[in-house]
């Protein structure tokens, strides 16, 4: 509608800038796509060699990348779902009515996306090291978040994750369905039955992309994985060693695939929603 | 990340209750897993045992100890951190104002295009960067194999703003997409109306003060404090200045005193969500630069998980949250604290 109304030509310069910027953004993956066809004839698959199907003809060839990619799709499902669970009961609350404290919520929602990663992931390390050293927290938390491993790593994804389901929910209930919540009221319904015919579809596209989000973080996850999993092959933490001493070809397979399947995924939930992704 | 429709301010409803009893699992959560790490995080680093595994005692030494001597470090934080959010906001905020008002019915895809090389692993995009960067790699290699010209860029502060930038460009274009999406149309028109045209003059000499200034930032920082006098480093400068003023000198009216003005959220959200992981990041620095390069991360992830001087690194963490905090409230001074999580 404005690219008609407009009497200052400007339309081309940013379709010249945006196509551009999508040459930058692709490179890498296009990149890794065309390496993942690659024979480099040494152990770092940095230089063009020839063409080969080696690498896709045994992906998990590689020992422990099998291990460490089941590690970390595991850890996170398992953060994905608890950030669902946990996140959306605050991110109805924030989007449905103003409340006192609603300003502090909001804040703490906040704290994850503001503070450099490498702090937080510092921070949960030595709070999970104190629960093994101080007695009192010994004694909460039964030693089980140290040594590290599967529950540390998980509670700090789920932390992570969590902002993104709050604020997915939360934006999917501000300025809907409080009409229908009054009409429902007056015929007299419960709270429950409220919640569960007109809030419930409202929000669960807002759920159900914050988990897929939180799922997309905690593989993608580096630094946190790095602070908290220990001594558990996570994909990021166990590539981050072995890329000192080779790099096959593998792992180009193994980042092909898992675009083409996260792909899939989130065409699937814009499908299963009915919104736009992203 | 979010959904792009218009989302104003939650309504007040009254005879709503706000839902504490449903909410207090995730508040107890949040506080113990961000609060008390962060505030354990500042006691840690007045601790008076280095190597101790949980703080003891008092002292100041650990900042005294650390901070000059990493001094580096932190300026390479600031100054590498800096130089990639502007360059991630170059790069974002024209493809943000271009899929907002030029996208039509290609919106959508646009806008996912922008976010889909963030499904592979973060690792992995940046071993795709060492590739593309290397000397004999897929570039540089068969360029020096054509004209001889041999080009080292992986290993150079320039490979680590490349791919920082790279990193952080969804984080900016996602808040200003939003922001430009809210901006009242009909205000477009009424200035189209109105004959609006170029910045011109004042538009060229603004962009041009703008471009020199980050051009020197960018030759500072790709040179080095005394590499910086020499041709190279002062004609990229020169040019850096001239571009900045043919962008001001022909950027629209519409976009510089309408859209601009009217989208603040997005650029203070764009701006806390870009430079803070930035400032933290330390993963590019040590897979693409130098031993010169090493950002705060580095020393941190290094103290805490190499040397096992949690007190140390604690202090440099410290330094770090508060670097940011500071940052953040400075921020949010420009704007109401709940608008942040609309735009984001």
């Amino acid at each position: 509608m404005s690219s008609s109304t407009t009497t200052v030509r400007e339309g081309w310069a940013v379709r010249l800038v945006i196509a551009l910027a999508l040459v930058f953004m692709f490179a890498p993956v296009v990149t890794m796509i065309v390496f993942s066809f690659n024979d480099p004839g040494g152990r770092f698959n940095y230089e063009l060699g020839t063409f080969s199907l080696k690498a896709w003809r045994s992906p998990f060839a590689v020992p422990q990348l099998g291990a460490a990619l089941g590690n970390s799709l595991i850890v996170a499902a398992v953060s994905a779902v608890l950030a669902a669970l946990l996140g959306t009961p605050v991110g109805f609350a924030l989007g449905r009515r103003k409340f006192v404290g609603g300003g502090a919520v909001s804040g703490l929602t906040f704290i994850p996306l503001a503070t450099p990663e490498v702090v937080l992931g510092a921070g949960m390390l030595i709070l999970f090291v104190a629960t093994a050293t101080i007695p009192f927290l010994k004694t909460i938390t039964g030693g089980l978040f140290y040594p590290l491993g599967f529950p540390s790593v998980i509670v700090a994804h789920t932390t992570l994750g969590l902002s993104f389901v709050i604020i997915n929910v939360r934006s999917r209930v501000i300025g809907a369905g409080v009409t229908l919540e009054q009409a429902a009221r007056d015929l007299s319904a419960s709270g429950f039955t409220v919640f569960r015919t007109i809030w419930l579809p409202i929000i669960l596209p807002g759920i159900l992309s914050g988990a897929l989000l939180t799922f997309a973080i905690s593989l993608d996850d580096f630094v946190l994985t790095n602070f908290t999993a220990g001594g558990t092959t996570m994909f990021p933490t166990w590539l981050y060693g072995l890329m000192r001493r080779e790099l096959p070809p593998q792992i180009a397979v193994v980042g092909t695939l898992i675009f083409f399947v996260s792909l899939g995924l989130v065409a699937l939930s814009a499908k299963i929603s009915g919104r736009q992704p992203a | 990340m979010t959904s792009t429709q218009d989302a104003g301010q939650p309504a007040r409803s009254p005879g709503v209750r706000a839902g504490w009893p449903e909410m207090l699992p995730t508040l107890v959560w949040l506080a113990a897993l961000l609060i008390v790490p962060l505030v354990y995080i500042l006691r840690m680093s007045f601790s008076d045992d280095p190597f101790a595994l949980t703080a003891t005692g008092w002292s100041l030494a650990n900042y005294a100890d650390s901070i000059p001597f990493y001094w580096d470090n932190l300026l390479n934080s600031v100054l590498i951190g800096l130089s990639s959010t502007i360059l991630a906001f170059a790069i974002a905020m024209p493809v943000a104002y271009g899929i907002s008002f030029y996208g039509g019915r290609w919106k959508a895809v646009l806008l996912f295009a922008f976010f889909a090389p963030f499904l592979t692993s973060y690792l992995i995009r940046i071993v795709a960067w060492q590739t593309l960067l290397g000397a004999n790699g897929p570039l540089f290699g068969s360029l020096q194999q054509a004209t001889g010209i041999e080009v080292r860029v992986l290993g150079t502060p320039f490979a680590v703003v490349a791919g920082l930038t790279y990193q952080l460009v969804p984080f900016v274009l996602l808040p200003l997409y939003t922001a430009f999406n809210r901006v009242d149309r009909t205000l477009c028109a009424a200035a189209d109306d109105l004959y609006s045209g170029r910045c011109g003059r004042s538009g060229a000499i603004l962009g041009a003060a703008g471009g020199f200034a980050i051009g020197l930032l960018l030759a500072f920082v790709f040179f080095g404090g005394r590499g910086i006098a020499a041709p190279g480093p002062l004609l990229f400068v020169l040019a850096s200045a001239l571009l900045g003023g043919a962008i001001g000198g022909t950027m629209t009216e519409r976009f510089a005193l309408i859209v601009f003005p009217l989208s603040r959220n997005g650029f203070v959200a764009a701006a806390v969500l870009s430079f803070i992981p930035a400032l933290g990041d330390y993963v590019n620095a040590a897979l693409l630069g130098n031993v010169r390069t090493q950002m705060l991360g580095n020393v941190i992830q290094a103290k805490f998980l190499v040397e096992l001087d949690y007190a140390g690194a604690a202090a440099l963490s410290a330094t770090l949250l508060v670097a940011a905090m500071l940052l953040l409230t400075l921020l949010l001074r420009l704007i109401r604290g709940t608008e942040l999580l609309d735009v984001v």
